[in-house]
């Protein structure tokens, strides 16, 4: 029986419920890191979110016994350049990238101004208290309308403010517009949210001056981003720099370009001839750390004869912050070319502008654009299914792509590759109880109670083109030792792809180790996000291993002095047609390539040629109490497609913690500033992630399997389902709960505050800030 | 100032700065960096260990505050190879995902098992409601503890000691 598709319990498991496994700011001599002479880095941050900085004295600081330097964009000016930020997509972008410490300008709150080094963490965080920063004020941006108004230039290099720009058209939009019988229309926002890892980001620099080696030891979704970007701001070859990524708590895609701090504290290391360790506060990374959505949208769907959707328009605003990250500008772009959901719409018309405003910059957050797009679609459905009279799951049944209709082009530049949306929605009305439910909330009505149900069907664009690479070696004794390129902070990459190298070489999981998240040893990689790792990492395992095996045959007929056609393989061993009891095994294979001294090995690299296309539905069931506004979920179900999936149990968790980090957003998730830009949620007191408490409704899952074609393993990529189905059904729900006060659409949060306001008549509470 | 305590069961005496955390003593002086530290408002848990054999956040407590005082965490847990009852659950049930909160969230468990009170789903909820994981969704850590608390009425007695180790 194959390993794949098997529900196996970690490898990774022992080492972290021991509490030895080895997180950046644990790391020490033990693990050959330099921390007995390290100096402690503390960053000194903008405190408002627009000014010309006029001067920056560290006299005091530097007074201050203990402190070994200051270190501020004066210093840096010269020997470091900006973020390399390139398009995607045919995105047009604005010059306007980060910088590793602010020079003339801060443009948000938590902007890096200097770095203090110290002797003691405790000597750091005091002398950046004594670094005093004259700010010379400029007007805060601090929306999107305010970016749309000019109230101020953020760059220069933008005198409209808008940083990105995407557009996209297809069909007759216009004359489906015209010919329409309805149009169904909304105006929705999506506030800005953190990732919030439990992990904050965290980071050691060293510099072997003999050398010229820059090692980085950071909290980082993987080693080959952080180095290829370190290489460009330090305008040093790649070569010259070695990523190392521990134990990693966690990312949700916030640790995925290079950290500022992490590049300043190698600049320090190298100019200051020290190691640098910095580990952020959590209230760091609420101000610094780059933020998720913020988003706003108008949509537009003509509809035709039977709910017929005909054309769709929409005008998206993102609320990109104060510069642009490496993938920044990708958020907004999924969005848009996701615009179409799982829908037949021959004409769409999808617009982005992508505002800078003088707040932390936004990047990818759990989902990354596809949330976004599966909450403005599936809400225009939903008012759809009201204009037309229509129930929401027929509106939908009737207008998804067909099974038989793949691979489909969804009029915004994406090819789904494989899909059968009516199983989904199906398989979700059954596990929610649909129609019970339905009937449930007649009486429900009938008696007072607010009873909702919301359905919403997503698409998602997963492992956005791009490779992996893996090598597979053969070590003594048989054992068979697999480098990957891809890395991961918590999804369980050494479980599953020795699951899939077990498959490819006859043999068990257990005979198989797997290394990964050095830059300097084994093969490189690209990294790990958008869903990516299994349909691209995993693939390269299973060619890496299909090719050490064929090479380990030919080696094995040569031993058994016989043809390898004339071998039989199984469980490890070679044994000969002929005579089935002679013959050898890995081991064997091993030795005799150790003897000869060439170790056998074999690389693979896959490059897949377009994305692969998630999907499912999600169904849930909320109850208002009208008294309080609450919103108490009572059942979520989730129904996911991803493809082949390798470890189920796994997937399933990915699925389960994804949906709750989406009833997070739904419920309570909000990032708040004010009018001056001055942030007011910044810490788990004033922005509250769901503890375990929030979240015991019932949560049922199925995982469904249309294979996708684009990769050898059928797989697509399933680890941000829930963040991007659990919102868009809970806001349809929520909506439907409100129905019988003529609420038509209400923006997440659903704060009990924001609820109790519309049912008791207060229409200011209808739309999100 | 001068500090004594047991920690996983060992005498441990130092110097410490009277404003020092004992989860830093902890981390840095002991080098147990199994406790962890995810926010600075005593809000996530990652930094639970047990004073005296209650649950505690080691980041609200100064390390002088403990003096005399017994401290286990989560190195001190397992007995040798053997993992403790809660730690082998957590494997089973998936648990944990990047492990981060997973050394404060089994320390917090312990301490709720220990209480002995009759414990349902809901129950492990409140009693966990101080530890933060951003990752698992919870599922798979009320079913760990619930699995433990079920095993341990199985065999009343036997288990208090596994726990109380
Ligand atoms: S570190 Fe968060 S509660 Fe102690
Ligand atoms: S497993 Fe990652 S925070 Fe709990």
């Amino acid at each position: 029986m194959p390993f794949i598709g098997r529900s196996m319990t970690r490898r990774e498991d022992r080492a972290l419920v021991r509490g030895e496994a080895r997180f950046t700011d644990d790391l020490g001599a033990a693990d050959d890191v330099p921390i007995v002479d390290a100096v402690h880095m503390v960053v000194v941050r903008s405190t408002v979110a627009h000014a010309r900085i006029v001067g920056v004295d560290a006299t005091e600081a530097l007074a201050l016994p203990g402190t070994v330097a200051v270190v501020t964009g004066a210093d840096l000016a010269g020997t470091v350049s900006p973020y390399p930020v390139v398009s995607r997509d045919g995105a047009t972008l604005a010059d306007a990238p980060v910088e590793v410490v602010a020079t003339g300008t801060v443009r948000y709150v938590g902007e890096p101004v200097a770095a203090v080094l110290a002797r003691s963490r405790a000597t750091a965080e005091d002398a950046a208290e004594l670094v005093v920063v004259d700010y010379e004020p400029l007007e805060p941006v601090a929306s999107v309308d305010d970016a749309r108004r000019r109230v101020a230039v953020v760059h220069d290099a933008a005198p409209d403010n808008v940083l990105v720009r995407w557009s996209h058209r297809s069909g007759d939009v216009d004359g489906a517009f015209r010919d329409a019988r309805r149009v169904a229309r909304c105006h929705l926002h999506i506030p800005r949210l953190v990732a919030a890892p439990i992990e904050v980001r965290a980071c050691v620099a060293a510099h072997d001056a003999a050398d010229d080696l820059v090692t980085l030891w950071a909290s980082a979704q993987d080693p080959w981003r952080q180095s290829a970007q370190l290489a460009a701001v330090l305008r040093r070859p790649e070569a010259s720099i070695r990523v190392v990524v521990p134990e990693v708590g966690g990312a949700f895609g916030s640790k995925g370009s290079l950290v500022p701090e992490y590049a300043l504290a190698a600049w320090c290391a190298i100019h200051h001839r020290v190691a640098v360790r910095w580990f952020e506060d959590r209230s760091e990374n609420f101000l610094a750390a780059y933020q998720g959505r913020g988003m706003q949208a108008d949509v537009e769907l003509a509809l035709g004869d039977g709910g017929r959707f005909l054309a769709l328009r929409a005008d998206i605003a993102a609320d990109i912050g104060a510069y642009l990250y490496p993938n920044t500008p990708n958020v907004a772009v999924t969005t848009a070319m996701l615009m179409t959901g799982c829908y037949d719409i021959a004409a769409a018309e999808v617009r982005v502008e992508g505002l800078a405003t003088t707040k932390v910059p936004t990047g990818p957050y759990r989902g990354a654009g596809r949330p976004e797009a599966a909450f403005f679609v599936e809400r225009v459905v939903d008012v759809a299914a009201r204009a037309t009279g229509l129930d929401p799951v027929e509106i939908r049944r009737r207008n998804l792509v067909a099974p038989g209709a793949f691979p489909h082009d969804n009029g915004l530049g994406h090819r789904y590759d494989s899909g059968n949306y009516p199983a989904a929605l199906d398989e979700a009305c059954r596990l929610l109880g649909y129609d019970a439910l339905r009937a449930e909330q007649r009486d429900a009505r009938a008696s007072g109670r607010l009873l909702g149900v919301g359905i919403a069907s997503y698409v998602e664009r997963a492992a956005p083109g791009g490779w992996e690479s893996a090598e597979a070696l053969l070590a003594p004794g048989g054992r068979v030792v697999v480098r990957v390129g891809s890395s991961p902070h918590g999804q369980g990459h050494e479980t599953t792809f020795a699951q899939v190298a077990a498959d490819a070489l006859g043999v068990a999981p257990d005979a198989i180790d797997v290394r990964h998240g050095d830059s300097s040893a084994g093969p490189p990689g690209v990294g790990t996000y958008g869903s990516r790792s299994v349909t691209l990492g995993g693939s390269a395992v299973l060619q890496a291993c299909e090719g050490l095996l064929a090479r380990a045959t030919v080696a094995a007929a040569t031993l058994c002095g016989v043809d390898p056609a004339d071998l039989d393989y199984r469980d490890g061993r070679w044994s000969r047609r002929d005579r089935p009891d002679e013959g050898v095994g890995l081991a064997d294979v091993a030795a005799a390539a150790l003897d000869a001294g060439a170790p056998m090995r074999a690389d693979a690299r896959f490059t897949i040629a377009s994305p692969v296309f998630s999907f499912g539905t999600y169904g849930a069931a909320v109850e208002i109490d009208p008294e309080t506004g609450r919103v108490e979920i009572l059942r979520i179900a989730a129904v996911d497609d991803a493809g082949v999936v390798v470890n189920p149990l796994l997937a399933e968790g990915q699925v389960v913690g994804s949906s709750v980090q989406g009833v997070g957003a739904s419920l309570y998730e909000e990032v708040v500033h004010d009018a001056d830009g001055q942030p007011v949620s910044g810490s788990f007191v004033s922005y509250g992630i769901p503890s375990a408490p929030d979240v015991a409704f019932e949560l049922e899952t199925a995982l469904l399997c249309t294979p996708s074609p684009l990769n050898p393993l059928g797989a697509k990529g399933i680890g941000e389902a829930g963040s991007i189905g659990v919102p868009a059904a809970v806001d349809n729900a929520v909506v439907d709960a409100l129905a019988p006060f003529g609420v038509e659409h209400v923006d997440p949060p659903y704060s009990p505050e924001r609820i109790w306001g519309l049912v008791a008549g207060r229409p200011d509470a209808r739309a999100g800030g | 100032m001068e500090l004594r305590l047991t920690v996983n069961g060992a005498q441990v005496s130092g110097d410490v700065e009277p404003r020092t955390l004992l989860v830093h003593h902890l981390r840095t002086a002991l080098g147990l960096t199994g406790t962890k530290v995810g926010c600075d408002t005593s809000s996530c848990g990652a930094c639970t260990v047990l004073l005296d054999g209650r649950s505690v956040k080691s980041c609200t407590v100064l390390a002088v505050q403990a003096d005399g005082c017994e401290v286990t965490t989560i190195e001190g847990l397992a007995d040798g190879d053997e993992l403790h009852p809660l730690q082998a659950a957590f494997h089973d049930h998936h648990a944990l995902q990047c492990g981060y909160c997973t050394p404060g969230m089994i320390m917090a468990a312990v301490s709720l098992l220990r209480e002995r009170r009759p414990l349902d789903d809901a129950a492990v909820r409140r009693g966990l409601e101080g530890n933060l994981c951003r990752c698992t969704g919870y599922r798979g850590i009320v079913e760990a503890v619930l699995a433990v608390a079920a095993s341990e009425d199985a065999r009343p007695g036997a288990a208090g000691a596994a726990v109380a180790r």
